[in-house]
Order: structure tokens, then sequence, then C-alpha cells
């Protein structure tokens, strides 16, 4: 390390000044904006450095690597297709092969619910570092989203092989993909993101998230094809996530993509609150920090 | 005082520091209430979290005006806190567990915000608190260096340039691309050190942290402090004054979340702590011997806020009465002079004309003795006695705590001790600048 460097450097004129007071930064909008990309900027190479040390050491100390990325959902909708192939489940309107079907939505649905648990997750897993050092705290929410596209790169391999085994040929909807997958991804984070004023304090909520989750999908036409009556179909409209789920595996399978102007709002929608929400943390995270410890 | 520690160790740095030099750390009318409570704490939180999302503006001005009050169950964990820093100043921050110190620390390294008064904080911090956090155990501690380094605001770039200087620093070629989980507590915390002082920081926060790894270690990673120190504003947490008087040219002392006194005497600022310290007497040992009386005398010696108190240098003259029961068959008896830390500085061990040590048996025995200069640097100080069974040489009774007392200020030097050396003119040869001294 060089030491001896010339000491103009330290001129104090053009040194940053960083001040904190009581007042809510919620009192200056543009100062809370301009840092935020401010610090999103400084944070861009530690948020990769997060994410790679994060899938480096993510799989390395198991035997079977990167399968665990999709093993997840695939037992999730083995055990579905294995209702339907006996009979005990009858879900009609699924295409050439349900288990095609049900593989595809449980690989998209897994893609949303690890967006949604990525803030409460990286936030718990920084932990030591949150209370101890200061750094642009937006890198490891950058890091998480980094993460769960890499996942999601992951089971996209899979989801080939699935269409090359049934035969299944996309289309040109295909090229619509990408944008319901940021939906799904960005969706998932900003619900995530709301979460955090509470789950960073109590350890309820991320305690809650998996089961949540898991009864979420159940009401989400994952595993069976939306309805448009009834209970089921009252959910898959109000449901933000169904109209996702169902144009993204209509992408890929070239099925008419019938909800997609829904989708195309949730997923400009999410976006938005995304923004905000990361706004908000910036805000509350001393506060958070300040409460729960190394 | 005059002629204080930090002036003159540190009297180059010390020099820079006048108004003129930069700016780097206002602490204005700083307070911060805490929560002893777990489940109320956490929902103050939730209260404070909603606060800074809605902001109600009359809350908030009047927070700014140090005019929040304490909620139930809360207290100041810092209270009206308020100083500047120099560039080329270091300042100890002193004070019990529990006086504010982190949590001051915390809040000027914006990990947390302050519930009054206003900090700012100029140029890049450097943060030595927790060495390593963030350190994924699996990755190879060259992986680390770069996560790490990336966490403390380094770019890949700087890190490149510097990565061999910080695995030399930290000693650790051999492992460096072995998982961090296979190291050491001590070798963990040495890549960290390593790397957190390989940026070179505007304002330096340190906490407890100068005595971390081996000695070796110990005395590198003092003087990378010190170097760094030189050109920043350094803030130092440390229990152990001796870092403190070496380190620092202002001493802050905490009590109770309060400034109790901010000085540049720096040996005026360790002695009050020191009397904070209560120094109680204890024993302990299987027994068999007892301290009826043990008294210091030495010249000048008077009473201050409840203390004897003895000029530094001074010859002391000790008594002691102590009694052996039959459980003892013969003993020595072994009078030293501890630290407020127990820590013995002096042993005082009574030979008999023949040099070996002298024996006692059951009985009362009265012994009074000099114990020549008294040499400890200013602080508070106590005896203690040691009772060892001349045969098995283990310990009898152990007596800690006796008699405290204080070391007058007179000129605080350096080190534990201080011997006044009179030097003799034909002990000195001095030659004009340029010219070069010659053995005799």
């Amino acid at each position: 390390m060089d030491l001896q460097q010339p000491n103009d450097r330290h001129a104090a004129d053009h040194l940053a000044v960083r001040e904190y007071t009581p007042e809510s930064a919620m009192l200056h909008p543009s100062t809370l904006f301009s840092g935020l990309i401010a610090d999103l900027y400084r944070g861009r190479e530690l948020a990769w450095r997060i994410f790679v040390r994060d899938i480096q050491s993510q799989f390395r100390q198991t035997y079977l690597g990167y399968l665990w990325a999709f093993l997840p959902p695939l037992f999730t909708s083995l055990t579905f297709i294995f209702l339907q192939s006996q009979g005990i489940v009858r879900v009609e309107g699924v295409g050439k092969s349900y288990a095609a079907f049900a593989m595809i939505g449980t690989l998209l649905w897994q893609t949303f619910a690890e967006a949604l648990q990525s803030p409460l997750q990286a936030i718990m897993s920084a932990k030591s570092m949150l209370s101890k050092i200061n750094f642009p705290r937006e890198a490891i929410l950058v890091a998480g989203l980094y993460t769960v596209g890499f996942n999601f790169l992951i089971r996209l391999v899979l989801i080939a092989l699935i269409l090359l085994f049934w035969g299944i040929v996309p289309g040109v909807g295909l090229l619509t993909l990408p944008i319901w997958t940021i939906g799904l991804i960005f969706l998932g984070f900003a619900i995530g993101l709301t979460l955090v004023p509470i789950g960073g304090l109590y350890g309820d909520v991320l305690k809650s998230l998996p089961i949540l989750t898991q009864f979420w999908m159940l009401l989400t036409p994952v595993v069976y094809p939306a309805r448009t009556s009834g209970w089921a179909g009252w959910l898959s409209r109000w449901n933000p996530v169904a109209p996702l789920i169902t144009s993204a595996r209509a992408s890929l399978t070239g099925e008419p993509m019938e909800g997609w102007l829904f989708a195309l709002t949730v997923t400009l929608l999410s976006c938005l609150v995304a923004i905000l929400g990361l706004i908000c943390f910036r805000v509350i995270m001393p506060r958070i920090i300040e409460r729960m410890g190394g | 005082m005059t002629g204080s520690i930090g002036q003159v160790i540190a009297g180059g740095t010390a020099g820079e520091a006048t108004a003129s030099a930069d700016l780097l750390v206002s602490v204005d009318g700083v307070s911060k209430r805490f929560c002893r409570s777990l489940k109320r704490s956490l929902w103050y939180g939730m209260q404070d979290v909603v606060g800074e999302l809605l902001p109600g503006a009359r809350r908030r001005s009047a927070a700014v005006q140090g005019e929040i009050g304490l909620r139930e169950g809360e207290f100041w964990a810092s209270k009206d806190i308020s100083f500047e820093l120099r560039r080329g100043e270091c300042l100890g921050l002193i004070g019990h567990n529990g006086a504010g110190k982190t949590t001051l620390l915390r809040m000027i390294n914006g990990l947390i915000v302050p519930d009054t008064g206003k900090i700012q904080v100029r140029g890049r911090v450097g943060a030595l608190i927790a060495l390593g956090a963030g350190f994924n155990p699996i990755l190879s501690g060259r992986e680390n260096i770069y996560v790490y380094g990336a966490v403390l605001g380094l770019t890949k770039r700087e890190i490149d340039e510097r990565i061999d200087e910080i695995i030399a620093f930290s000693e650790l070629e051999e492992f460096i691309d072995s998982p961090v989980q296979s190291y050491s507590s001590g070798m963990a915390v040495r890549l960290g050190f390593a790397v957190a002082t390989a940026m070179d920081p505007d304002v330096l926060i340190l906490d407890e942290v100068l005595a971390v790894g081996d000695v070796a270690f110990v005395i590198k990673s003092l003087n990378r402090v010190r170097q760094m120190a030189a050109r920043a504003a350094v803030i130092l947490v440390s229990h152990n004054m001796q870092s403190i008087a070496s380190f620092c040219n202002r001493v802050i002392l905490m009590e109770h979340g309060r400034v109790a006194m901010d000085t540049r005497s720096i040996g005026e600022a360790v002695d009050q702590y020191g009397q904070m310290v209560k120094n109680k007497a204890s024993l302990s040992g299987p027994g068999g011997m007892v301290v009826r009386e043990l008294v210091l005398d030495a010249p000048e010696m008077k009473q201050f806020e409840g203390l004897p108190q003895i000029t530094q240098g001074s010859e002391g003259r000790l008594k002691i009465v102590f009694e052996l029961d039959s459980r003892v068959e013969r003993c020595h008896l072994i009078p030293c002079i501890a630290d407020e830390t127990s820590y013995s500085l002096i042993s005082f061990p009574w030979m008999d004309s023949d040099g070996k040590e002298m024996e006692f048996g059951p009985g009362v025995h009265e012994v009074t003795v000099p114990l020549g200069p008294l040499e400890m640097n200013p602080g508070n100080y106590s005896f203690v006695v040691v009772a060892l069974d001349c045969k098995t040489l283990t310990c009898i009774t152990r007596y800690q705590g006796l008699h405290p007392f204080r070391v007058r200020v007179s000129g605080a030097r350096m080190g534990k001790l201080t011997r006044r050396i009179r030097i003799e003119p034909t002990w000195v040869r001095s030659e004009a600048l340029g010219g070069a001294i010659r053995p005799q």
C-alpha cells in the first residue's frame, strides 16, 4: 500500500460530506432519490461481489451442486403429476402434456417465490455486516436480485429440455418471456420489500413466508390452468401473480396469451412499487439496524 | 498539568491539528435513546420506522431542537454529546462498558441515526470495528479479500493493486487459497485487519481492535494504525489506558452516556477514569493467612477524594501485620503493587541476610519495610499480598485490592513506570546538524 500519498488529496474542499440528523429523509425526496441512485451506482461492484460470493458458496458444500436450483420445484410438480396420472385430481385444458405444464408452472413460480423472499433473506444473512459496517446497503438487495435471475437462467435450461422432450414449439410469443420474467421477479421483490419494515424487526415474517408462499401457489394457476368462474376465477383475476405465470407459460408453450395486458400492467406497477420500496428501505434501514443487534 | 503524554508523543501531528486543519467530524448535541427490554425495543423500532416513513413535521423539528423525551423503559445511551475533530487529532474515547462509546461510534459511522442533534462527517471513513464481518467461511481467503474489500468501499482495481501487500501483511501466504473456515480465529482477524487497513481514510474509527493476533502482529498492526492516523482524524475506543496514552492527543471520558471530560491532558482523563473504577478488596486461596493491617506511608502523602495520594517517585514505606494459623507450616509472604486491573506491576520479595527468601511460621507478624521509589505513572493502584507455602510454592492465601492509593500527576510519561535519569554533562556528545557522532 502506498501510504505516502501526496497531501493535497486530503484538501478538505473536495471531501464528501455526510450528515446524520434525526430528521426523516422523507422530507427531502430529491436528496433521497439522488442518494439512492448514487448508492446503487457506488454499490454496483459490491453487489456483483456479493452475488458471486453467494453463488460460489451456495452450492460449494453440496454434492448435487446447481441441481439444487431446480430440484425443489421439480419435486413439487412431481407431486401433482403423480396425482394427475393416478386420476386423483383431474386438471383439464393443459395442452400436450400435464407433466410439462406443471413443471414449467412450478419452475416459473419458484422464481417469484425466491424474489419474494430475497430482500428479507439478504438482510438477515448480512446482519453482522449491516450492524457494523457502513456500505451502500442497496447492494445486498441487488445481489439478491442477481441470484434470483441467475437461478432463473439455470431453470431455463431445464425448461428448454422439457420443451424438447415433449416436442413443444414456443413460437414468436417466446420473445415476450423476458418481460414476464422481469414482472415475476419485480413483483416478488416489491412485495418482499414492503415486508422489510416489519420483517426486519420481527422474525415472524421470514418464518411464515415459506408457508404463505406454498399456500399462495395453490391459489395461483401454477399446476392448473386459470379459471374464469367461481372462487378460482375471482382469484386468478385479482391475484397479481396469476397473469404473469399464465403469460410466461403461454409464451413458452406457444398457447395464446390471453391476460397479457393485465400481466404488462402488473409488471410496470411492480417496477414502480419496487423503486418506492427501495426508497423506504433506504430510509428505515438505520432504524432496523439499531434494533437488530449484531 | 503540563506536558501531557499526547503532546509529548504525538507532537508532530498535534501541532498540525490547529484551527486551520480540516474539520472532519462535527458532533453537535447528539443524543440516542435505547431500550432494555427486547419486546418493547422492537415495538419502539416499529414506531420509529413508521415515523421515518410518515414524518410528522412537528415531531421532527422538535427532535432537531433536542426536545425529545424518553418513552417508557428507555434510557439515554448517549446524551447531549458535542465535539469537533480535525485532521491530525487522535481522540481517545474512554469510559465503562455501557457508557455510550460504541453507540457514539455507530452514529458517527452512520449505522444508526441520532435521536437529537446533528453529525457531520467529511471524507472517507474507515472503521476498524468488526474485523472480518462479511467473511464467508466457505470461500477462500483470496476470494474473501475481494468481497470484504468491496464492502469497505475499495474498488476491484484498488484491491488488485494492493492484494499482494494485503496477503503479505496478514502473513497468510500459504493459506490464502484455503477456505476461511479452516483458519484459526487469529488468522481470520489478521486477514480482516490487513484488508481494513488497506485503505487510506480521512476519518478512522477504531473500536478495541488494537490487540488482535499474536505479539508480533500486534506490534505490526499498531505501527500500521499509527501510519494511518498521522493523516486522518482518529477516534479510538479502548479500555487499555496504555494504548490511549500512547496514541491519543485528546481524550473524552464518557459516563452514563454523557461527556464527563473532554481534555488534551491525557493523564488527567486517565486519572479521572481510574477514580471511577472501584477497586474492591478480595481474597482467594485455601486460607491460612490473614492480613490484619496494611499501611503505606510516603512523604507528602495526602488524602484526595477519599484515597491516599502519593507523588510519583517518592519513597514508600510499607507496614504490614499478618497472622498465620496452625495450618501453615512455613511460608513466604510477598506484597505486590497492582494497577486498576489487578495486574501486578512490582513485587517485593523479602530476603534475609543470606539472600534467601524470608520464611514465616504460625503466629502474628509485623513487618515494616522501605519499598524504594514508587515510579508508577499516574493512576490508581492497590496492594496484592500473597502467602506461598515454602515447600510446594503453592498459594495459601491471596489478597488483592488492599490499601488503594493514587499516584499524583506531575508530568505524565509513557510506559507503566517512569524513572527520571539525571544526565551528567560528560554522558552527552552533540554535534551540529550534518556532522556525525564519532565513537570516543
